[in-house]
């Protein structure tokens, strides 16, 4: 199957408005929306989420979108980027609500617990990128993305996590990564140069 | 490394952003689309707009706020009489990330675990309004400084963490447009007490002043007023953005 273009999912949980912008700004047209049949004829998919998990898998479910979400893998000239929520989703389970993921990197979600650091994780962080992966290209690692969250991704295969930061001395996967499907704990759409530059090597990628 | 967050803080008055003095009104600033386009060029850290104007009942302007969300590539926090679980939503679906209760909070404390569970803990901000008494310690005040409330200052903050707050931000009314210097003491207090982010607004006079509250806490959100908005002696309007 062909298919072109970028698709912003809009289950009407959270922001999407944030990431309409970035791809105005960075002129790179898109279709936004829940359309499960515009969203098959998409080449690059951006799921952003705010909020709970366990909302967020319903809304998905609601829309039809879980089985051909949970499918993703077969799409091989397709790409994923799931954001906050929508990088957790990607997992399999969650502490922070009932329900199962999308399963398509495999891993859990679970609570920063460090009683010496304030939680949520909040601000600006630098990260570390451990992969040569295109998305990467021209980012600035010092000064990093913007993180707003009480829940991380663990994953069970180690190497899925493509970049980590820091907190406390200890490491948390930034962005993660299997086959085409994508996850950004940070806010790339809130993160100025970094945030634009990242979405747009994400919009670029192409099936090697 | 997690590194403290520079915030401008603006104070909208209709469609157009001022700055005040202890609370009072002192200076008109201009337009908040173009002030907002201004801090989106310089990359600032986070951006958080407090809405002095509306009243009680009206809630949040939303079309001028996401006309506003629409300039902005950071964070942005908004407050002011945010009343219910729907402006936070509404608030979060036009492009913000964090939603500030004040006032709500003390009247209607379910309201913040009720907001903390619909938008998640990150996105709910409890901003109080202080003043320091001679005799009587900290005072807990709303309606932008005109009404002492009867409730202790810790207290309610650790109210506020157990019921779902994701942040606290002081905002220090004696210190309003001085430029003397944030409280640090006191923000060393809260940041012992409590295991949540903070943000402490009042008294950024110089970079001395950010670098300060950065060391003594950091890292943490530090609030800045007059400095981002003014310049030289007779306070004339330039909007201007710098971090340590």
């Amino acid at each position: 199957m062909n298919s072109s273009g970028v698709y912003v999912v809009d289950v009407g949980v959270g922001n999407v408005n944030a990431i309409i912008n970035i791809l105005k700004k960075i002129n790179i047209e898109f279709n936004i929306g829940s359309n499960i049949d515009d969203i098959k004829n998409a080449s690059h998919i951006i799921l952003p989420g705010v909020g709970g998990f366990s909302d967020f898998i319903s809304k998905l479910k609601e829309n039809n979108l879980l089985d051909f979400l949970r499918d993703f893998h077969s799409y091989e000239d397709k790409f994923l980027l799931g954001i906050c929520v929508g990088m957790q989703v990607l997992g399999d389970i969650s502490e922070e609500g009932e329900g199962e993921g999308l399963s398509l990197i495999s891993g859990s979600i679970k609570l920063i617990e460090d009683s010496e650091v304030k939680i949520p994780h909040m601000g600006w962080n630098s990260i570390e990128i451990n992969s040569d992966d295109d998305i990467f290209n021209d980012i600035d690692i010092s000064t990093g993305f913007y993180f707003l969250h009480s829940y991380y991704f663990y994953p069970k295969d180690k190497s899925h996590s493509i970049s980590n930061f820091e907190y406390n001395k200890k490491t948390y996967p930034a962005f993660i990564k299997h086959k085409n499907v994508y996850g950004s704990q940070g806010h790339p759409e809130k993160s100025h140069d970094n945030g634009s530059r990242l979405i747009k090597n994400f919009c670029g990628l192409v099936n090697a | 490394m997690l590194r403290s967050r520079f915030i401008p803080v603006l104070l909208l008055s209709g469609s157009g952003l001022i700055k005040t003095k202890q609370f009072k009104r002192y200076k008109y600033l201009g337009d908040v689309i173009n002030t907002i386009k201004i801090f989106n060029e310089k990359k600032v850290d986070e951006l958080c707009i407090f809405d002095l104007s509306r009243k009680q009942d009206e809630g949040p302007n939303f079309s001028l706020l996401e006309k506003v969300a629409k300039q902005a590539n950071m964070p942005l926090c908004y407050g002011g009489s945010v009343s219910s679980l729907r402006h936070a939503k509404k608030l979060i679906s036009i492009g913000y990330e964090k939603v500030s209760v004040s006032r709500e909070a003390i009247n209607n404390p379910n309201l913040i675990s009720e907001i903390s569970k619909a938008i998640g803990r990150q996105s709910l901000v409890v901003t109080i309004d202080i003043r320091k008494s001679l005799f009587k310690g900290y005072e807990v005040y709303t309606d932008r400084g005109t009404k002492k409330e009867k409730i202790n200052l810790f207290e309610h903050i650790d109210e506020m963490v157990k019921l779902g707050a994701g942040e606290i931000c002081i905002n220090n009314i004696d210190r309003d447009g001085m430029r003397t210097g944030y409280d640090i003491s006191l923000a060393q207090k809260i940041n012992k007490r409590i295991s949540i982010p903070q943000t402490y607004v009042g008294g950024a006079g110089s970079i001395n002043d950010l670098i300060e509250l950065s060391n003594a806490i950091g890292p943490t959100g530090v609030g800045v007023g007059s400095e981002y908005v003014f310049r030289g002696r007779l306070d004339a309007v330039l909007i201007n953005y710098y971090r340590p």
